[in-house]
């Protein structure tokens, strides 16, 4: 998979070239717009990564000249914290997601993952299935093994979320951010007690638990037995 | 109401000083009447005397026959040792030796056509006691006329001085109104608010000039110290992204060398900054609230569906810490707001009362309306509590009480609650809820859009 990340701090760049190599991403990188722009034209790449703040031609400048040369290749936006519009207009130029700087790094691999998996998934299909677990998004209900779980309005979309994103790790921050519409940073153990309210619908009662916790990183829902 | 006392006051001293003045008026025509009349009161006396020797009659027959005669303007009133009138063309007054002023207000047995009779008596070498009276109707007159010309002159100097001052009063009440609406607005936070100024340069004028150049200092230091704390956290934005890049990418490389204990130093170090980054949003978002860049957003939207959907989610999160959490919005209430900020208020309401109350504790998050037709957003619980004298401070950034210190938290929640309440034109008031503490947040509300006011 290739990645071009479009940024103008030296430091930032060589940082996430040298995280994103290190995870066996093939990376080009470009430390002004117009470079950046030419290079996403021309290239052949599967994502960019893109600084909101650049020299020459801003971001949200690159992401909207991608989108009007039919160039549909997924875009993380990354912006700065405390300007909550940014993330809107980021969206709204045509970003598939943004990511807020200071981040950790897990956060962003988790964000590529999700959005690769996006570009590949169907998600318009009404029964998404993991292993023995049906979530039917019609009824908004679901079963497992044949047996009928009760979900309240919130699993059903914390669940849902999962589903979408079937062997991938989704982080807290995406959780909140998806399900919720929280922007913000709870200062209480939502995230986790919504998915301990899941875990124990869904996974008590059979010998494989479908929701795993990776450290450091968020949540993954998978039929493949953890490593 | 004090110039209005003031006007009042200067409005009795010119009363006084008139009343005054027409006194000493009054005096001196009294004393003009007595100067022109007595020499006259004195001569008739002469006359009646020796007219009663020549023509060899009593005084009494002598009074009788010039009364007959018909004299007009001169009276007379004799009276026996007994004080029995023998003869008169006019009242007798008391103590007659004395100079007498007789109106017909003090005798109504005046003779007619004659409102006023000065004169003075005197006893006869018989013993009887003759009083003589000239017709005083023309001072009389100029007394009253001259009452009249005061009445008038003075009614309309204390009625147009009476104006005058209540023009004044009011006009210089309604400027220090304005002065003290500015101020209560000032007080609610808006210290952009300045004082109209009337550019006449009176003591109004001057004492508003002086409190707007104190406000101007005020707007700046409160400007700069909210400034410091935005550009800090700007500044350091920055450079602590590339502190928590560099222990990440310590960390990878204590993870491939496999030396398990740096890798658990360095997740432990992430961990702080973590905490340092969300304290630093929450700042961040803060300055953005209060820098009201937001009010752009604001939509009509339903109060109550909002509480209940915010609270329903910390249910689950309140069982969890062994508290009880209850929420209550029966009522739907329409306000005007942004929702995302709302929603954080909310969120930020309810995980102050999670996080500052221990184990077992009740709370209840509730929307009801006020009499007065606000929406009332209230999250009660019956833990520790805020010392009163503590509640203000506690709306301060950063600021914590001493027993709180060791929980986890920013510290910016109540301020941020504050700003996003104040956005909305709105107050937070801390109470005692006998036990624990009661946030108390008051919204204006809006008619519901389309339909109809009940």
């Amino acid at each position: 998979m290739r990645i071009l990340v479009i940024e103008d701090d030296d430091e930032m760049r060589g940082f996430l070239a040298g995280e994103l190599e290190a995870e066996g991403y093939e990376v080009a990188l470009a430390e002004n717009g117009r470079d950046g722009l030419m290079q996403a034209a021309t290239g052949d790449f599967d994502l960019f990564l893109i600084d909101r703040m650049l020299p020459h031609l801003d971001g949200l400048g690159v992401v909207q000249a991608l989108r009007s040369m039919q160039i549909t290749t997924s875009v993380i936006m990354i912006t700065a914290l405390g300007r909550v519009d940014e993330r809107v207009r980021g969206l709204r130029a045509g970003a598939d997601d943004y990511i807020v700087k200071p981040f950790a790094v897990p956060e962003l691999l988790a964000r590529i993952e999700a959005v690769r998996r996006r570009k590949t998934f169907k998600s318009d299909q009404s029964l998404l299935k993991v292993g023995d677990l049906t979530l039917n998004r019609l009824t908004q209900s679901a079963t497992r093994g044949g047996q009928r779980i009760p979900l309240k309005p919130r699993e059903f979309r914390l669940l849902e979320y999962l589903m979408l994103n079937a062997g991938v790790v989704v982080t807290r921050t995406m959780l909140l951010e998806a399900v919720w519409d929280y922007h913000f940073d709870p200062q209480t153990k939502l995230v986790e007690s919504h998915i301990s309210r899941i875990r124990l619908k869904i996974d008590r009662g059979f010998s494989r638990e479908l929701i795993q916790t990776i450290r450091g990183s968020g949540y993954r829902i998978s039929a493949d037995t953890p490593a | 109401m004090a110039s209005f006392r003031l006007a009042v006051l200067g409005t009795l001293f010119s009363t006084i000083g008139a009343v005054i003045v027409f006194a000493l008026i009054y005096v001196a025509t009294g004393q003009a009447a007595y100067r022109e009349l007595a020499p006259i009161v004195a001569g008739d006396r002469e006359d009646i005397l020796s007219d009663a020797i020549s023509d060899q009659l009593s005084v009494a027959q002598e009074i009788r026959l010039t009364i007959t005669q018909g004299a007009d303007h001169t009276f007379y009133a004799l009276a026996g040792r007994d004080g029995k009138i023998i003869v008169s063309s006019m009242p007798m007054p008391d103590h007659p030796q004395t100079w007498h002023s007789i109106t017909r207000l003090q005798d109504l047995s005046m003779p007619a056509g004659v409102s006023r009779i000065d004169g003075i008596g005197a006893p006869l070498t018989n013993g009887d006691m003759l009083f003589i009276g000239e017709d005083a109707s023309v001072f009389a007159a100029l007394n009253r006329h001259i009452a009249v010309i005061f009445a008038i002159v003075f009614g309309a100097m204390i009625g147009l001085g009476l104006l005058a001052s209540l023009t004044i009063a009011s006009y210089s009440l309604k400027r220090v109104r304005a002065i003290s609406d500015a101020s209560a607005d000032i007080m609610t936070g808006d210290l952009s608010r300045r004082i109209e100024s009337y550019g006449i340069d009176d003591e109004l004028d001057v004492l508003t000039k002086d409190l707007n150049n104190v406000l101007d200092m005020l707007e700046r230091l409160v400007e700069n110290a909210r400034q410091v704390t935005n550009d800090i956290a700007h500044d350091l934005r920055a450079p602590l992204a590339r502190l928590q890049e560099r222990l990440q990418r310590i960390a990878r490389r204590a993870k491939i060398h496999h030396d398990l204990d740096l890798e658990t130093a360095l997740e432990a170090a992430l961990a702080q900054t973590d905490i340092v980054i969300s304290m630093f949003a929450a700042l961040l978002r803060l300055a953005e609230v209060e820098a009201g860049a937001m009010q752009g957003g604001f939509t009509v939207l339903e109060l109550g569906e909002l509480v209940r959907t915010v609270g329903e989610e910390f249910l689950d999160v309140a069982a969890d810490e062994g508290q009880i959490l209850s929420v209550e919005a029966p009522t739907p209430l329409w306000v005007r707001g942004d929702r995302a900020l709302l929603v954080q208020m909310l969120v930020n309401l309810i995980e102050n009362a999670i996080r500052h109350c221990p184990s077992g504790t009740a709370m209840r998050l509730s929307l009801t309306r006020t009499p007065e037709g606000l929406a009332r957003i209230e999250m009660a619980d019956a833990g520790p509590g805020i010392p009163e004298a503590e509640r203000e401070r506690v709306f301060q950034r950063f600021a914590r009480l001493d027993r709180s210190r060791h929980s986890a938290g920013h510290g910016l929640g109540l301020p941020l609650i504050r700003a996003i309440i104040t956005m909305h034109d709105g107050t937070v008031t801390l109470l005692d809820n006998h036990p624990g503490l009661l946030v108390r947040a008051d919204l204006p509300s809006v008619a519901r859009v389309g339909s109809s006011m009940v």
